[in-house]
């Protein structure tokens, strides 16, 4: 179980976090969605074990995430930024396998390697600079780095967790698919997933639990069908939105018609 | 580079190791090459045999008085600075994700070179009241504070794990190098005519170094950094993908700073101390290394520091046999070359909109 408990964490006078607590358990996918500035970037950071929270506890396993080395850390959980590093000076094959432990024997990484490229539908140009990769490609690039840490944990007997931040955002829509395959895929595989997102039919479509936020706090952590509906999510977005159930998907945009008004 | 070039650098990256042993076997050639010549060649010609039968303990006594006192202890201190600026500029570069960075550019030669030229002016003042077993270390000791001390102040201002300190780092530097130069300057105005004339000529940088046992020294403490540089390959490879992706990958982000930083104040105040600032190498070895091997630090440190050796003893030879029996300081010839490739590498950035990434 990863969980956060209580957990605080203050920009200067901000509180990005308040006293926010919420658990990922391995096989589970829970979404956290809310406004730019919720705090939802924040309470990754904090999960991950890059931040250090002002006030609260956070628990990998049991074990302060604080108190675990870089190294263990980077076994237990892999995380994906909002944004990473565009700029990077390696092929799309040098990046996945540059987070693999030493510990890990080549042929193996290699194959894990092979696993993550084919995983994001990267193989084709494996051997193309990153810096020279589209936006999409390289974030993908990036999320296949991820996954090939989370790997190199599970063959070490670890890798349960894995936390990523609006991996879909620079994405067209064959590769979000792509994107929430691979969420699937490692979840059945026993890892759990946290998920920052800002399309709310996406969310609908991957959770087990939706976590909304809102200036820090935690609005409700509960079952897709129970946060995603207008009542919740529109005095939270301050925006009216549209909620069309078909063939057991819950599809969810903006209402963008001219004066239309919230709902609730 | 162009973009077909920078693409064909990525692709021969991949090609494996034997075009890697390859040209590493060329480059170690050039340098052996490098050093015969240095050997070899000044106002007294001696052939490479001559040389051989020398360091093998023949070879009469004038040659190997020449060899042995002013040659040797020279290409020494040659391979040391090339190696230690080489490492060093390669380590900043990958630290801060800058292809600009350079012992010079963050400010850790302006701290050295001012604990030196304090030694060379104030020294009189404090020479006496030292053990006679120290005194004559009163430079290196002098500019490795200086360096240490700057990487100490570059480390309280910036706090690292958060924010964008790459920036912070550069701009301290070009503050520390503003107030270096300020008080070398008021140290200059202060000092006598003989003074005068021994900064003039430090801080254009040159090998000719009498003192070989200052050499020795530096030597060994350059040296002895290597292993440390050597070290934190994979760890400069994680920096490359930024502070976040390379903690959530792994990596102890300050202790690979700390020990890259360390490393960096203790190569580069030895070498300053003896040579003078040596400017330029630690940008242009690393970036030709980056364009024959592509930019995995594993191969990338090594080959600098070799392609570092090449450049300073192909310079110094440059200066020696230029004018001879003068010696003009390497410094101006590292500077004269190393300038205008600065000068290349940053309109190459600032048209690619991107000077401090």
């Amino acid at each position: 179980m990863l969980e956060a408990r209580e957990v605080t964490v203050s920009f200067g006078t901000k509180r990005a976090l308040d006293g926010v607590s919420c658990a990922l358990a391995p096989g589970e996918v829970v979404a956290v969605i809310g406004p730019n500035g919720a705090g939802k970037s924040t309470l990754l950071a904090a999960l991950s074990g890059v931040m250090n929270p002002g006030a609260g506890r956070v628990l990998i396993d049991g074990d302060e995430v604080n108190d675990l080395s870089p190294e263990d850390l980077a076994l237990r959980r892999a995380a994906l930024e909002q944004t990473p590093v565009r700029d990077v000076p390696y092929t799309a094959e040098t990046l996945v396998g540059l987070t693999i432990p030493t510990r890990i024997s080549p042929s193996e990484a290699r194959e894990i390697v092979n696993r993550a490229l084919r995983a994001v539908d990267l193989e084709d140009i494996r051997t193309v600079a990153v810096h020279r990769l589209s936006g999409g490609q390289a974030h993908r690039a990036h999320l296949a780095r991820a996954l090939a840490q989370l790997w190199s944990g599970q063959t070490l007997g670890y890798g349960r967790y894995l936390m990523i931040d609006e991996p879909t955002a620079s994405l067209d829509l064959q590769h979000q698919r792509n994107v929430l395959d691979v969420v699937r895929t490692v979840c059945q595989e026993g890892t759990g997933v946290l998920i920052v997102l800002h399309d709310l039919t996406l969310a609908a479509a991957i959770a087990d639990r939706v976590l909304l936020m809102r200036a820090g706090r935690v609005v409700i952590d509960a079952a897709p069908d129970d946060v995603i509906q207008p009542s919740l999510i529109e005095p939270v977005y301050e925006t009216p939105i549209v909620v069309v159930r078909k063939d057991a998907q819950m599809i969810v945009a903006p209402d963008y018609r001219p004066g239309a008004a919230l709902n609730s | 580079m162009t973009a077909t070039a920078e693409q064909e650098t990525g692709r021969l990256a991949h090609l494996g190791g034997s075009r890697t042993a390859l040209l590493f076997f060329v480059l170690l050639t050039i340098a052996s090459m490098a050093l015969i010549a240095e050997l070899a060649l000044g106002p007294v010609q001696i052939t490479p045999d001559r040389v051989l039968a020398t360091l093998t303990g023949g070879g009469e006594p004038m040659e190997s008085a020449i060899l042995w006192q002013i040659r040797i202890p020279r290409a020494a201190l040659g391979i040391a600075v090339g190696v230690s600026m080489a490492l060093s500029g390669a380590a900043l570069q990958g630290l801060l994700r800058n292809p600009l960075a350079e012992p010079g550019l963050i400010g850790v030669t302006a701290g050295a070179s001012l604990g030196a030229v304090m030694a060379i002016v104030l020294g009189g003042l404090v020479v006496g009241l030292m053990p006679d077993v120290i005194a004559p270390f009163l430079l290196p000791i002098a500019a490795f504070i200086g360096g240490a001390t700057v990487i100490a102040i570059l480390f309280s201002l910036v706090r690292f794990g958060s924010g964008p300190s790459v920036a912070t780092l550069i701009l301290a530097g070009v503050a520390i190098n503003a107030i270096v130069g300020a008080a070398i300057g008021v140290l200059i105005y202060i000092s006598d005519d003989q003074q005068l004339r021994d900064l003039t000529f430090w801080t254009m940088g040159s090998l000719g170094v009498a003192d070989t046992r200052l050499i020795g020294i530096v030597t060994v403490l350059a040296l002895l950094t290597f292993p440390v540089f050597l070290g934190s390959t994979r760890a400069l490879d994680l920096l490359q993908l930024g502070e976040r992706a390379a903690f959530y990958s792994g990596l102890n982000i300050n202790r690979a700073r700390m020990r890259i930083a360390a490393a960096t104040a203790l190569s580069v105040g030895a070498v300053t101390c003896a040579a003078g600032p040596i400017g330029f190498i630690g940008l242009v070895a690393p970036h030709i290394a980056r364009m024959m091997f592509g930019p995995g630090h594993k191969v990338l440190l090594p080959a600098s520091a070799l392609i570092g050796v090449i450049l300073v003893l192909a310079a110094d030879l440059g200066v020696r046999l230029a004018v001879p029996p003068a010696e003009p300081p390497i410094g101006l010839a590292t500077s004269l070359i190393g300038g205008p490739f600065f000068l290349w590498l940053l309109m190459r950035q600032v048209s690619r909109g991107r000077v401090i990434a």
